[in-house]
């Protein structure tokens, strides 16, 4: 009896285990095919790297930041959605919009205080570092490598603007390349596994 | 004290339909193409599958006309999402219990 039991035992926890599996696997594909850690990425970053780029005023060579940047990161937001659509698979819509701009504010308020209390280099490396950190713990948590790779990479990009003074078509050159490598990411990794593979 | 079996759902303790509401789960709603694709299944098994959670209130099915052609949309209801959550967590704690040591 006891033996009985003991297989039935491996038997349900091996079952019990590939279910889970299973089921995690599926979750993962999903949430790679709805884009949504790419269409949250592109619009943080666009947003972060403009954060760094305004304290201090708003002379013309920030324009870029200030409009060009958001606006291709809701190029790709449009682009990302259709094609996940197009493929036939939505993301949440809400989730879309209430995460990004929720630590959007979070940054932004966190950069105002700093900036009110006269902190030193807080108003302007603040913003940026909080929200490539709301990148690298919601990337931890929901188990998304592509949100804590973008964690990774924004501030090499945040770095390489601010410590290393350059024109607008060099700004402009490397927010192409930036949103390029996060597309090819996401193209490199359509490749599908399915779920039953 | 009921063994952690007991709460398994007959519904969902099925592996397409656990893929089903586990794809759903991460999306707003996905269509009928792509859950067959993702979960390599025949038109009619996952006609079938479907039509068992919808009648269990875990999907909802919505068809909508996109210039001539009809695309079938599914969506994990509230139920649906809280029976994958429950069904994930309960064999979680069947795992936990045929991990532990036999007394006897």
């Amino acid at each position: 009896m006891q033996s009985t039991l003991g297989i039935s035992g491996g038997y349900m926890s091996a079952d019990a285990q590939v279910t889970i599996q299973l089921a995690d696997h599926a979750r993962h594909v999903a949430k790679r095919d709805a884009g949504l850690a790419w269409l949250a990425t592109a619009l943080y970053s666009a947003f972060a790297v403009t954060a760094v780029a305004i304290p201090g005023g708003m002379p013309p060579s920030k324009f870029f930041w200030v409009i060009a940047a958001p606006l291709v990161a809701f190029g790709a937001m449009f682009w990302a959605y259709s094609d996940g659509r197009q493929r036939g698979v939505e993301a949440s819509r809400l989730t879309l919009v209430t995460v990004p701009f929720g630590l959007l504010t979070l940054a932004f308020g966190f950069g105002t205080v700093a900036l009110f209390l006269g902190l030193p280099i807080v108003p302007q490396y603040g913003p940026p570092l909080l929200m490539t950190a709301g990148y690298i713990v919601l990337g931890l948590r929901q188990r998304d490598q592509l949100m804590m790779g973008a964690g990774i990479v924004s501030p090499i990009t945040i770095a390489l603007v601010t410590l290393r003074p350059v024109d607008e078509l060099s700004q402009g050159l490397l927010c192409l390349a930036y949103v390029a490598i996060l597309l090819t990411a996401r193209i490199g990794w359509r490749l599908t596994t399915r779920v039953a593979s | 004290m009921t063994h952690p079996a007991a709460h398994l759902d007959d519904t969902i303790h099925q592996r397409v339909r656990l893929g089903i509401l586990a794809v759903l789960l991460e999306s707003r709603r996905a269509d009928f193409a792509y859950l067959r694709d993702a979960l390599e299944l025949t038109d009619g098994n996952l006609s079938q599958h479907l039509r068992i959670l919808e009648e269990s209130g875990y999907v909802e099915i919505a068809k909508t006309f996109e210039g001539k052609k009809t695309r079938t949309w599914v969506a994990a209801t509230r139920a649906g999402r809280s029976a994958l959550a429950t069904e994930l967590a309960t064999l979680r704690a069947l795992l936990k219990q045929v991990a532990k040591p036999s007394r006897s």
